[in-house]
């Protein structure tokens, strides 16, 4: 499944801040993510809601 | 995220949710771009104007073997419905 955005290269060369969720998506899992597509995790959190 | 807006710029400073309730992540994304609609805590009435995106919605920048390693099983677990649902809800509070 593709969810492409209207905007192009959101994480390239920029600043990000990352929450996860324990139960659905880890913080660090995002932070891979992040890292690999050229953007600078500045700040991580993994939450439970539950 | 106020500091860290001041810190180092709100245009260059962008917001990625890896959680999947639209309830939460409707308050979060509504709070770090227009202030807390409650008006409490310290970003009441504190727009910073923070684009948010779920990770979901990024998918075409990651490298595949990363989405492939750390995103391919969670997108597996969630129903389409809800992934649109949630893409769409991320759209909508950036552009109004």
């Amino acid at each position: 499944m593709t969810n492409k955005t209207a905007e192009a290269k959101v994480l390239e060369g920029k600043k990000v801040a990352v929450f996860g969720e324990r139960d659905d998506v880890a913080g660090l899992a995002v932070r891979n993510c992040v890292t690999a597509a050229g953007g600078e995790v500045v700040y991580e959190t993994t939450s439970c809601f539950v | 995220m106020r500091n860290l807006a001041e810190e180092h710029g709100a245009d260059q400073l962008v917001l990625v949710f890896g959680l999947n309730e639209p309830g939460n992540l409707r308050i979060m994304a509504t709070t770090f771009k227009e202030g807390d609609p409650g008006y409490a805590g310290v970003l009441g009435g504190v727009a910073l104007g923070l684009p948010s995106y779920h990770i979901f919605e990024l998918k075409d920048e990651i490298p595949a073997d990363v989405w492939e390693q750390e995103m391919a099983f969670k997108e597996l677990e969630l129903e389409d419905e809800l992934i649109e649902q949630i893409c769409a809800l991320m759209r909508e509070i950036r552009e109004r």
